[in-house]
């Protein structure tokens, strides 16, 4: 068969049907002109093998223990931490918001969650502090693409599921970018501060104070090392992992009193609206998936690649380019699950690894998130802080500069990435 | 138009009873789903002796969490969407856009109700892995879901339609952003 049905996915998507059904409405349309309606059974038994999936099981687990520490006062902790350790640096509000994008990122796994807890509490922060308010937001929004690079990771969870690579692989490799990202972020902040003369936050602390600080968040911060220690090590599988660390958030909430059990309904019931949509999204684009490897275009698209350039490092700037420009539109989500099967085998050819190709793509996507006209971030920025999306992406501007350098770092050093699997066994 | 606007009531007052019920029995599988991992945890590294069942069991109440919470998620236009075309058209032509989308999206589930109902019925015949129950209490969740969503549409392509007559001011576009990503 053709690949008429790609065109009816773009077509129908940009017009604004909602990515599950154009999904699901692409390969039907084409399947029907072509008189194959029988493959309808079987487009309905891949939607739900996409759904009836243990590993997939991770995604709600994270959004239950992010929608815990999301109600209770665990991103407070972390903001003393980091304060704590760095708010007499010159810039001190905005360093602090990184370093706690950096810290909230090792519980939560999505860069939304990230933007919104953080930004609620730091932006107004940053504005009695002197800053001006879409500076403020600036740096909120540019910091939390940091969320799904630190493990865990939502979109790395819907990455392995799609491409069949390890979960444990993929966060370990995902750990060092996620530092470059934030250690870049407070250094582009530094030459700010300086120009623009911003203030320090706080005198520097003495280490009493620090380990005052670490103390009082130290049962939240403990969450990174059981999921992390649990899943690298192989002890839990990430879906387990997941579980664990949902029950160990809720337990140190209510033991804290910072939550009460009469708002766990509510919570639970958030968490299987937010997993729901993803769920749905993942069963249409395996179905979706099924039709895209019967038409062949992989192949296709792959021999158009390489009549393009033969060269593996030039292949990486297309495809960076590439997904760069669809995460201005698209969410990383629906992008991994629509771009990795056609990307994936392309790139294995060229000699890269999956490990590797699989960072630069969720970084390079989750950083669309932060990219008018669709960015996800960018929009939770604006109806946190109230300033225009416009406003706040053009002050993102610098921060922008930095994200895509750190694309290209990521990119062209795989040592960087590859190092951390390889030292866990997860990669030779 | 005085019928239509009683259809559209009586039509909202039943979706939203379904989805009222929907979301209890949605909050009850998601708090056994994680419940049966967590036993699963402790059974195998605490006592030694892994579960043969509570996977299975997981697996099919978070089926039913997704198709129990979609119909709640379609009728508050929270899918994942791009709305710069229906967001940046005026009014009427938005309108149009809408109602013609929902009538694609009303065919997607129309086929998609009709195959998973074809599918869990013929599931009666195939047992679960563990469980002492067949496949169709799984792979009935879909029927219901899509069902109940075809309902949800008809009610909000009912309503699109009665403010393309009255002319009223331009609603929510078909699907709002949400947390996609992960």
């Amino acid at each position: 068969m053709g690949i008429a049905f790609f065109w009816i996915l773009l077509s129908v998507m940009f017009l604004g049907m909602p990515v599950a059904f154009a999904l699901l409405f692409a390969p039907g349309v084409s399947l029907f002109l072509e008189g194959k309606e029988m493959f309808y059974l079987l487009l309905t038994q891949r939607l739900y093998n996409g759904i009836d999936s243990f590993p997939l099981m991770a995604i709600p687990f994270f959004m239950l223990a992010g929608e815990v520490m999301n109600r209770s006062g665990i991103t407070l902790s972390l903001v003393q931490v980091s304060q704590a350790f760095i708010g007499h640096l010159r810039g001190g509000l905005a360093q602090i918001n990184i370093l706690s994008s950096m810290l909230f990122a090792g519980l939560s796994g999505s860069a939304v969650a990230d933007c919104s807890a953080l930004g609620k509490m730091l932006i107004p922060a940053m504005e009695k502090n002197g800053y001006s308010r879409r500076f403020a937001a600036a740096v909120t929004a540019a910091s939390s693409v940091i969320g799904p690079i630190i493990p865990p990771s939502g979109i790395m969870i819907l990455y392995a599921f799609v491409m069949n690579v390890s979960v444990g692989g993929l966060f370990a490799a995902g750990l060092i970018p996620g530092v470059l990202i934030g250690g870049s972020l407070m250094l582009m902040t530094w030459f700010l501060a300086r120009r623009r003369g911003y203030k320090v936050a706080s005198e520097k602390a003495t280490w009493g104070e620090r380990g005052t600080a670490v103390k009082q968040a130290f049962w939240p911060l403990l969450t990174p090392v059981i999921l992390l220690g649990g899943i690298i090590s192989g002890v839990f599988t990430p879906t387990e992992a997941a579980a664990v660390a949902a029950a160990y958030a809720l337990a140190v909430s209510l033991l804290s009193k910072t939550m009460t059990v009469s708002s766990l309904p509510d919570l639970l019931y958030a968490t299987a609206k937010s997993s729901a949509v993803i769920l749905f999204l993942v069963g249409s684009a395996v179905a979706f998936s099924s039709v895209i490897s019967l038409s062949g275009a992989p192949q296709k698209i792959a021999s158009f690649m390489v009549t393009l350039t033969e060269n593996p490092l030039l292949l990486l700037l297309i495809i960076n380019i590439l997904l760069l420009l669809v995460g201005m539109f698209l969410d990383a989500g629906p992008a991994i699950l629509i771009l990795g099967p056609i990307l994936g085998p392309i790139v294995t050819q060229f000699g890269i690894d999956p490990l590797h190709f699989a960072i630069v793509m969720c970084v390079n996507l989750t950083i669309g998130l932060t990219t008018p006209p669709m960015g996800l971030v960018l929009f939770v920025a604006s109806s946190v802080s109230g300033e225009k999306v416009e406003t706040i992406s053009r002050e993102m501007l610098p921060y922008l500069a930095v994200h895509i350098f750190v694309i290209l770092l990521i990119t062209y050093i795989p040592a960087l990435t590859m190092t951390l699997p390889r030292l866990f066994g997860f990669a030779s | 138009m005085l019928l239509l606007t009683t259809i559209i009531t009586w039509l909202g007052r039943l979706n939203a009873s379904i989805i009222f019920i929907f979301k209890y029995l949605a909050i009850t599988a998601v708090a056994v789903m994680t419940l049966s991992i967590l036993v699963q945890v402790f059974c195998r590294y605490v006592l030694d002796n892994s579960l043969p069942w509570s996977e299975e069991l997981a697996r099919y109440l978070m089926v039913w969490m997704t198709f129990l919470t979609l119909p709640v998620v379609s009728r508050m236009k929270q899918h994942a969407a791009l709305d710069i075309i229906l967001g940046a058209l005026p009014r009427r032509p938005a309108l149009i856009l809408e109602l013609i989308l929902y009538v694609l999206m009303g065919a997607v589930l129309y086929y998609a109700f009709d195959r998973s109902l074809g599918f869990a019925i013929k599931g009666d015949r195939v047992l679960a892995t563990a469980l002492p129950i067949t496949k169709a209490w799984s792979y009935m969740a879909m029927p219901v879901g899509f069902g109940v969503m075809m309902m949800v549409y008809v009610e909000l392509f009912l309503k699109a339609v009665v403010d393309f007559v009255t002319g009223a001011p331009k609603s929510t576009p078909l699907a709002s952003t949400i947390q996609s990503e992960g």
